[in-house]
């Protein structure tokens, strides 16, 4: 056994040796050629970093062409070479809704099958990824069925002390279900009746929007079970004087446009919702001419605070979603509007990436997107050709 | 300019090529009067003496068509099936939001209801979006956002449809 080991061995390294001397006397006949590239690992796939950086965003694919095939690409907006730009993406079939941690290093996407393509038994199921390697850490079949929509920001949402996750469901009554992060397990699903979304309020508070104009604050106890219920009075008309679902937070404080100019204040910071005040984003002269925020996914902010919001002029009933030629830039503590960037192709939905030198991201009337400095308004490029069929909803990276 | 500028101007170019208006006034009188299922416009009953039938116009393969006022989908009509019924192995959502619109002819608000259909796939064409009087989703009854095909057997969306169901108060 051993001698016909080692007999073997030995022809091995013979063979080798010569191998090597024809390759070394070819290569002496040639000067010019390279030495043979080295032998490649098979099997290796990329990761990313912890902290991801401030241009990079994860555009939010409902893919309404094919919800099958709906997505979260994580592109870097600032790189200039095509290639570069994309670093990843995550599948989110049937509508997913999206939202992430910026402690946790997770992303959570809630989902939709049906057992065979569009027949079958239908799942919905929350998946946990790592925001490293992109790959599935847990999955957990939902027990009610989730809100199926066009996308929202707050679909989903985290606790103060990220622990906690809210998921809104809908089918057609309204709940939302709170969910452990650290032991992954499902907490309990709370009737919000006649309203929708989550909206992180306080330590372990929840605020949906609700039918009637008013607010509904869910109050939970320190393992995320019902604790109280606030309503708040009705502060708009959902008829008359409608207000967007997009508010911007800062500092506790949650702005919620109206579709007709009107910015409403809301304290979140506290255990339950309370109203603080009204203000225009508009002046008389702008309210004449009809000047109205407008699009989908219209509003943001940056890491100072500063809204952003897309508006049209001669706005009327009827194109509240269809987007602006303009984005306004406020002050929020002095109300005072900084800065208006001309948008030349349109803008439906916009995001405002981190740092001090923020971008300003704009879903353009072609679904491509139009990259800007926020600082100036000075345009950069346009993204495209990133499988991007309807990426109604750009999110910041952490 | 509007949402999905690119969609639109795809989906008004190939319906301007297949259709012509005189064509589907034609074929929209014939399913009206001939067409037992579709019930009759509340117009034919409040009305006395000439003329007895219910008036409408319009392609129901634009988006400018009456009817569309708040929908924001694939219109139907282009996908198999029509402004009120659902294309072949779909099912129509029992659940849905309305709209109310204004027929130019008669000059009568109606409420309509956007029933989707739902299986198979998306049509993926004819996208249309109006939302006159749509609202966001927190009033689901006015809310074209929400995927109405949730009560459905399939929660894949297909198409919409727009329904007659009733007049609407006067404002």
């Amino acid at each position: 056994m051993h001698r016909n080991l080692s007999a073997r061995l030995l022809s091995l390294i013979t063979l080798f040796f010569i191998g090597v001397g024809v390759v070394n006397s070819s290569l002496a006949g040639d000067n010019a050629m390279p030495p043979p590239l080295p032998i490649e690992e098979i099997g290796r796939v990329e990761s990313l970093p912890a902290s991801y950086p401030e241009d990079w965003v994860l555009v939010d694919e409902s893919s309404f062409m094919n919800m099958y095939g709906g997505k979260v690409i994580i592109l870097d907006i600032a790189e200039t070479s095509h290639p570069k730009r994309m670093k990843g993406m995550m599948s989110k079939s049937m509508l997913g809704n999206f939202t992430q941690s910026s402690a946790r290093g997770e992303f959570y996407i809630i989902e939709s099958f049906h057992e065979r393509g569009a027949r079958g038994k239908k799942f919905d199921v929350l998946v946990i990824y790592d925001k490293q390697t992109l790959k599935v850490i847990k999955e957990i079949e939902w027990p009610t069925d989730r809100l199926q929509s066009l996308p929202e920001r707050y679909s989903m949402a985290l606790s103060e002390d990220q622990s906690l996750l809210y998921v809104s469901n809908f089918n057609p009554a309204a709940s939302f279900t709170v969910f452990d992060l650290d032991s992954r397990e499902i907490v309990e699903t709370i009737g919000t009746p006649g309203c929708v979304l989550t909206y992180p309020t306080g330590e372990r508070s929840v605020t949906s929007i609700c039918s009637n104009g008013g607010l509904l604050t869910t109050v939970l106890d320190k393992k995320g079970n019902l604790k109280a219920r606030e309503r708040m009075a009705p502060f708009f008309d959902t008829d008359s004087s409608p207000i967007f679902e997009w508010p911007v937070i800062v500092n506790g404080r949650a702005h919620f446009p109206s579709f007709h100019g009107e910015m409403h204040v809301i304290d979140f910071s506290g255990d339950v919702a309370r109203y603080i005040e009204k203000w225009s984003l508009v002046s008389e002269k702008e309210r004449q001419g009809n000047w109205r925020p407008g699009g989908i996914a219209l509003t943001d902010r940056d890491d100072r605070g500063r809204l952003y919001i897309i508006m049209q002029p001669d706005g009327k009933e009827g194109t509240q979603t269809h987007g602006g030629s303009q984005v306004w830039v406020f002050d929020l503590k002095t109300k005072q509007r900084l800065r208006i960037i001309d948008i030349p192709n349109w803008a439906v939905s916009l995001a405002v990436t981190r740092g001090s030198n923020p971008k300003l991201v704009i879903t353009n009337g072609s679904m491509n997107l139009d990259i800007f400095s926020a600082n100036d308004g000075q345009f950069i490029q346009t993204v495209s050709d990133f499988n991007n069929i309807t990426p109604l909803l750009i999110h910041k990276s952490y | 300019m509007k949402l999905f500028d690119r969609f639109f101007e795809r989906s008004a170019r190939s319906v301007a090529q297949r259709s012509s208006r005189r064509g589907l006034l034609k074929n929209l009188g014939v399913a009206l009067v001939g067409g037992a299922s579709i019930p009759l416009l509340p117009v034919a009953r409040a009305s006395q003496g000439a003329p007895q039938k219910p008036v409408e116009e319009g392609d129901p393969s634009s988006c400018e068509y009456w009817r569309y006022c708040a929908v924001d989908g694939f219109l139907c009509q282009c996908c198999g099936g029509t402004y009120n019924s659902c294309p072949p192995g779909t099912e129509m959502s029992t659940i849905t939001w309305i709209g109310t619109c204004r027929n130019p002819v008669d000059g009568r608000s109606y409420v309509i209801s956007y029933n989707d259909c739902c299986g198979v796939n998306q049509c993926g064409t004819c996208l249309c979006q109006r939302d006159e009087r749509d609202r966001p989703i927190y009033r689901s009854d006015k809310s074209n956002d929400i995927n109405w095909c949730l009560g459905s057997t399939s929660y894949v969306y297909n198409c919409s449809t727009a329904i007659v169901v009733g007049l609407a108060f006067e404002e």
